[in-house]
């Protein structure tokens, strides 16, 4: 081999061997940016604000609510719908909580209940033994907070419609609505399948490194060479002792 | 075993001494604070001692130092370099405890607890990384024949400069990513011993800078393998277990969750399960879309913030001084690939998993009765919640203490040895003996010790985040000096240099808008600046820039390369 040849560009591999493990390389990696990065483009591409249930029983109490024309029936909707954006606990940013707790204390005080009381609160509000219902009482019981008035301030007012839409529109498709093995395919396509494969993408590497060097005679197993004993580049360079 | 004595020196006694001291004194602390507090549940949740606990954790400790003795480095390769005797199994169980720290074990699941679908962009971002460190790099490194980062930087570029350069970035490194894994074990001494958080963060750190000075890499590694099952038995156990509790599918627990990740999304109502957590409260959850739903609003994560953590992950992954250094302990090219694939499978088993505790976790606190918990302790939270024996949460946290030592074992020996050999022994004092080396390995290991301790007192952020900080940093420093350096030979000096320092300074406008923001110093474009070149993944664009910069200044310079290094890339490395 000539000094000329002595260049190694990645993209313009000179030896059979080289020009193999690079088109490996290419294949591999194709694969790997298109399922990795591919299917969060689709996923996004596909996706579109989808409400919550409970969103639509907040979207049909509130304007009545926040004008002081609600009615009773109105006021229970609007508790129910706050508890369930309350019942998200963890997902809740800690400024929203104090809005979420001063509406629904302001509505449940609207209904009757004067003094906090969680068991008043739950039967006014009409919560009973089915569905989530006696979730919703068990949050109940850390909700309310000591208000004034039984009108939800205009501070909470303005705030409240965008905490709503923040917890209880999210982005859906096919792809996050279909079930595999239980989980939502989305979920189960990054947190499990991604994984497997990119350990079957390792494997086929490796034995197709293999085979390649079995086929180009290459790769003398257990005497790899040492840098360190036998080019030793650096310290032998000129360029260094300029530094 | 007069043999085993005759190897020892006077000071491995006295760690060892000290280290049955501190042993004996928690051991009675706890029989004593056990007996003071009657009637304490041995799984409340937080402050308080468990015994349980305390016993398997310190048992397991004491393994780990008795198989660092017995297997303690005896000169710089076995130090550094574990005597290159690892089969690629050994190895890739080292690589896989060794990279699973506790970011893997607690971190994961405390982001996806918090943050729902964008906590996966860590799991794919850690995982995928793996690929590229094999396809573009594994066997070259390894026929390229060096010990660390730096020894290869500094050869390959022919500069004493870049490999101190190198040597420093791999210190900063090994530092960045030690202050999670600190912060990790302070929290499991915290949760176990029930000690004041910084208490429990130098007692901590002071048992794992005993045990890395005592055993080196060689220790370090047998260690690792032994760590990796510990690892992997005590995260999966209590899964299976609480899989069958709540009506999973529990044999195998990583497709069992499956079903609990759409009930969190539809909601699960107290009356279907009927089962309640350890403190009465339902098993139950108001309907949580944005738990699994992608980039939700109210996780306050978007499509590009995932997109740019998984790739900073993962060019993290392959640009990690600790992480390459793994390849220069197997015995061959051929062993340095297959070992990426055990290690890779063997780490999967783990992020497989991960997940499930996050959701677990959801349904155990949906209450808001239960408080607000740490996000970082949730793994261990949710075992205490769904009531679990004592003796397997302790185990689980012993799990999570052995996964934060493997890891830190191998950060402070890369960084030691980046000191001690490459800064020390290569640029400053090249006649300097072995024994000054280990000397100097060790005195950095302290040092970077006690840096990191303090820097763990700030609670700057949670622990996948501190550690995603050191991969970004990684990937736009060393990563493009490697993946340049291996494939193509072009790449020259000068080209390093402008490339290396494009991604340094990239990393230090990131990190002085993070440090401005976490002490309220208001600079202009912070929030612009917060988004888009986030400490958690400025590699997104540092690591481009630093390969175009790297490109452009190496052909504006001329190829200037030295033939033996073209010819030695050429003929060993790539066969060409």
């Amino acid at each position: 081999m000539s000094d000329a040849t002595y260049n190694v560009n990645f993209f313009t591999p000179k030896s059979e061997a080289a020009k193999a493990n690079k088109r490996v390389v290419v294949t591999m990696l194709i694969v790997w940016f298109v399922a990795v990065f591919g299917f969060q483009f689709l996923l996004t591409a596909t996706n579109s604000p989808t409400p919550e249930p409970t969103h639509a029983v907040y979207a049909k109490a509130w304007p009545a609510v926040s004008s002081g024309a609600g009615t009773e029936a109105d006021k229970k909707e609007l508790a129910r719908a706050l508890l369930m954006v309350l019942g998200k606990n963890v997902s809740l940013r800690a400024a929203d909580k104090p809005i979420l707790k001063g509406a629904l204390s302001a509505v449940v005080r609207g209904l009757g209940v004067q003094d906090s009381d969680p068991q008043a609160a739950a039967t006014a509000i009409g919560l009973g033994t089915d569905g989530f219902d006696p979730l919703l009482v068990s949050i109940l019981k850390s909700s309310l907070v000591p208000v004034t008035s039984d009108a939800i301030s205009d501070e909470h007012k303005l705030a409240l419609p965008k905490i709503m839409d923040l917890y209880l529109i999210h982005n859906r498709s096919a792809l996050t609505d279909t079930r595999f093995l239980g989980f939502p395919f989305h979920y189960w396509f990054t947190a499990q399948f991604l994984l497997i494969m990119f350990v079957g993408l390792c494997w086929l590497f490796c034995y197709m490194t293999d085979v390649a060097n079995i086929k180009y005679n290459l790769e003398q197993e257990g005497a790899a060479p040492n840098l360190a004993a036998t080019a030793k580049p650096a310290e032998n360079t000129a360029e260094d002792k300029k530094e | 075993m007069t043999k085993i004595i005759k190897r020892y020196s006077l000071p491995y006694y006295v760690l060892a001494a000290l280290l049955a001291v501190f042993v004996i004194t928690v051991t009675g602390t706890a029989f004593a604070a056990e007996a003071a507090a009657p009637g304490t549940a041995a799984t409340q949740l937080e402050g308080t001692f468990k015994l349980g606990p305390a016993i398997i954790l310190i048992l397991i400790l004491c393994t780990f130092i008795g198989v660092g003795l017995a297997n303690r480095a005896e000169g710089t390769a076995d130090y550094w370099a574990a005597g290159r005797k690892i089969s690629p199994i050994g190895s890739g169980m080292a690589i896989a405890s060794n990279w699973m720290s506790a970011a893997s074990f607690l971190g994961m699941a405390a982001i996806m607890y918090g943050s729902g679908y964008h906590g996966l962009s860590y799991v794919v971002g850690w995982t995928g990384g793996y690929v590229l460190l094999l396809v573009l790099m594994a066997s070259q490194i390894r026929r390229y024949g060096k010990y660390t980062a730096a020894d290869f930087i500094g050869d390959r570029y022919y500069s004493s400069g870049l490999r101190a350069y190198a040597a420093l970035l791999t210190l900063t490194i090994s530092i960045c990513y030690c202050v999670g894994q600190f912060a990790g074990i302070g929290l499991m001494f915290k949760w176990v011993f029930g000690m004041p958080n910084n208490w429990a963060i130098i007692v901590g750190s002071s048992v794992v800078l005993a045990y890395t000075l005592i055993s080196g890499m060689l220790g370090a590694t047998k260690n690792m393998q032994i760590q990796y099952v510990i690892i992997i038995v005590s995260f999966i156990l209590p899964l299976i277990l609480l899989c069958n509790k709540y009506g999973y599918f529990a044999p195998l627990p990583q497709i069992g969750y499956g079903t609990a990740v759409s009930d969190v999304v539809n909601g699960l109502a107290p009356a279907t399960k009927n089962l309640n957590n350890v403190m009465g409260q339902s098993f139950a959850t108001v309907p949580a879309p944005e738990f699994a739903m992608p980039w939700d609003p109210a996780t306050g994560a978007s499509f590009f913030q995932w997109l740019a953590i998984c790739f900073s992950l993962m060019i993290g992954t392959a640009g990690l001084p600790h992480v390459i250094a793994r390849f220069y302990i197997v015995p061959n090219p051929k062993d340095a690939r297959w070992s990426v694939v055990w290690g890779l499978f063997f780490i999967c088993l783990l992020y497989w998993s991960a997940p499930a505790y996050s959701v677990f976790g959801k349904l155990l606190s949906s209450d808001p009765a239960t408080g607000t918990l740490a996000k970082d302790a949730i793994v261990v939270y949710t075992a205490q919640l769904g009531d679990l024996y004592p003796l397997v949460i302790g185990f689980l946290a012993a799990g999570a203490i052995s996964a934060a030592f493997s890891t830190v074992a191998g950060l402070l020996l890369a960084g030691a040895s980046a000191f001690s050999h490459d800064l020390y022994f290569k640029v400053i004092n090249p006649a300097a003996t072995e024994s000054r080396q280990m000397f100097l390995a060790r005195a950095a290991t302290i040092a970077m010790s006690i840096i990191v301790t303090v820097l763990a007192f700030l609670d700057l952020a949670l622990i996948a985040q501190l550690v995603a900080l050191a991969f970004s940093f990684a990937g736009c420093t060393i990563f493009p000096l490697f993946l340049l350096g291996i494939w193509w030979s072009g790449s020259n000096r000068a080209g390093a240099w402008a490339g290396v320092i494009t991604g340094s300074a990239v990393a230090a406008i990131s990190l002085t808008y993070f440090i401005c923001a976490t002490f309220k110093i208001a600079l202009p474009g912070a929030e612009f600046m917060g988004y888009y070149l986030n400490a958690w993944y400025f590699a997104w664009l540092g690591a481009p820039l630093a390969i175009i910069a790297n490109i452009v200044v190496s052909l504006a310079t001329g190829c200037d390369t030295p033939e033996n290094i073209k010819k030695f890339l050429a003929e060993k490395v790539h066969h060409y």
